[in-house]
């Protein structure tokens, strides 16, 4: 429902794993394959002495600061940033706009979301069938959409919750005078379980 | 959005989104622990920079700690290995696995419905429950992604009619059209409960 990018959340946690279990077996090998203790005991110390020498080659003048140190300093501080901005990306996608209709000569109508998530929350707070709802309005392709997340009374069926909340919500759209899609989360939750069964039939 | 085929491909792509995870806990956590780890290893650099003491580690000595890391004690080094490997492993694992959400799509035309699987199993056990006599305290439905089960345990003495709670349960299952379908198998308890 919200625009968090799921491909992304999901090549991350890969090249995260790759990257853990490839130091995970490098562990391991290091102590248990000979070959590989000889190759890094050769190879490690070069590559350290390269890193000093060019820490020291890169000297900024009159300073003991290396171009290299400020360099690394900064890729660590925009690698935080984006993971940072990659954090804070998840679960947006919240719009305040339900309906923008064209333009005419005479203006433009517009209807906020809160038209349709207050009317459509008091309608469904009287349904006997429903314990709670909750209604938010997202911004899916350009499209703006209603989540309708309602919990239901034990033992109700799910097409009685569907005909009750597309009842309510198609008085919605002959008031509005436009079509509005929605999103219906049928959820059971804690309370639902202690409450009592549902009289309906 | 005025074409039929475009809702119909928004709603598809609700409900997909919505009987997934999208992987966001997972995702937050690792980036917030290579965040923190990042942090450390700037403030040791900044440290290093301006002469001052380190906090746990000089980068000079981090380098060596790492050169010298074959002669570490072989037994700590495959157990955390061992560790650090499994962790991998788990996170690929997370990374490529479906990530399905205990939850159903209702076929709708006119909006996109998802029904989470306790209030299936819920209703499944008011019906089951009419069907064998019982109460519905006495009925257990567990809904998994393709099969339902339910479990009834009689009052002792009273026979419950199997094939009642069978069709009873069927008939509910078919009304629901869930994607996918899901087909109900009916556990009667050999052993009655006084009461039930």
């Amino acid at each position: 429902m919200n625009s968090t990018n799921r491909p992304l959340n999901r090549l991350f946690i890969a090249v995260v794993g790759i990257i853990v279990l490839t130091v995970g077996l490098t562990a391991i090998a290091l102590v248990t394959l000979e070959p590989v203790a000889t190759l890094w005991s050769d190879a490690a110390p070069g590559v350290v002495d390269a890193v000093n020498a060019s820490v020291i080659d890169t000297r900024i003048p009159n300073t003991v600061v290396s171009w290299v140190a400020v360099a690394t300093l900064a890729g660590l501080l925009l690698l935080l940033v984006l993971l940072a901005v990659f954090i804070f990306r998840q679960g947006r996608g919240h719009t305040s706009r339900l309906i923008t209709a064209p333009a005419t000569g005479h203006g433009q109508v517009r209807i906020d979301s809160a038209v349709a998530e207050q009317s459509l929350s008091d309608v469904l707070s009287r349904k006997a069938e429903l314990m709670s709802s909750h209604v938010t309005t997202y911004t899916v392709r350009g499209t703006s959409v209603l989540k309708i997340s309602v919990t239901c009374r034990r033992g109700v069926a799910p097409p009685e919750v569907v005909g009750v909340v597309e009842e309510s919500l198609s008085a919605l759209e002959d008031l509005l005078g436009s079509p509005v899609p929605a999103l219906l989360e049928i959820n059971s939750g804690f309370r639902s379980r202690l409450s009592s069964a549902t009289r309906l039939a | 959005m005025t074409t039929t085929t475009g809702t119909e491909r928004l709603y598809s792509r609700l409900t997909r989104r919505e009987t997934h995870s999208p992987r966001a806990a997972v995702a937050m956590t690792v980036a917030a622990i290579i965040i923190v780890a990042l942090a450390y290893l700037g403030t040791e650099l900044v440290l290093h920079l301006l002469g001052q003491p380190a906090l746990l580690l000089e980068p000079s000595a981090m380098a060596s700690t790492l050169v010298d890391a074959p002669s570490f004690v072989p037994a700590v080094m495959i157990g955390g290995g061992s560790i650090v490997g499994i962790i991998g492993i788990v996170l690929i694992i997370i990374s490529v696995s479906p990530g399905q959400r205990s939850r159903h799509v209702v076929n709708s035309s006119n909006s996109a419905v998802v029904v989470d699987n306790a209030v299936i199993a819920s209703a499944l056990a008011r019906h089951a429950s009419y069907a064998a006599g019982v109460s519905p305290d006495n009925t257990v439905v567990s809904v998994g992604h393709r099969t339902a089960l339910v479990e009834v345990t009689p009052a002792s003495g009273i026979a419950v009619d199997v094939a009642a709670v069978q069709t009873a349960v069927t008939t509910q299952l078919d009304s629901y059209s869930l994607k996918p379908r899901v087909t109900a198998k009916v556990k009667i308890s050999p052993s009655g409960k006084v009461g039930a």
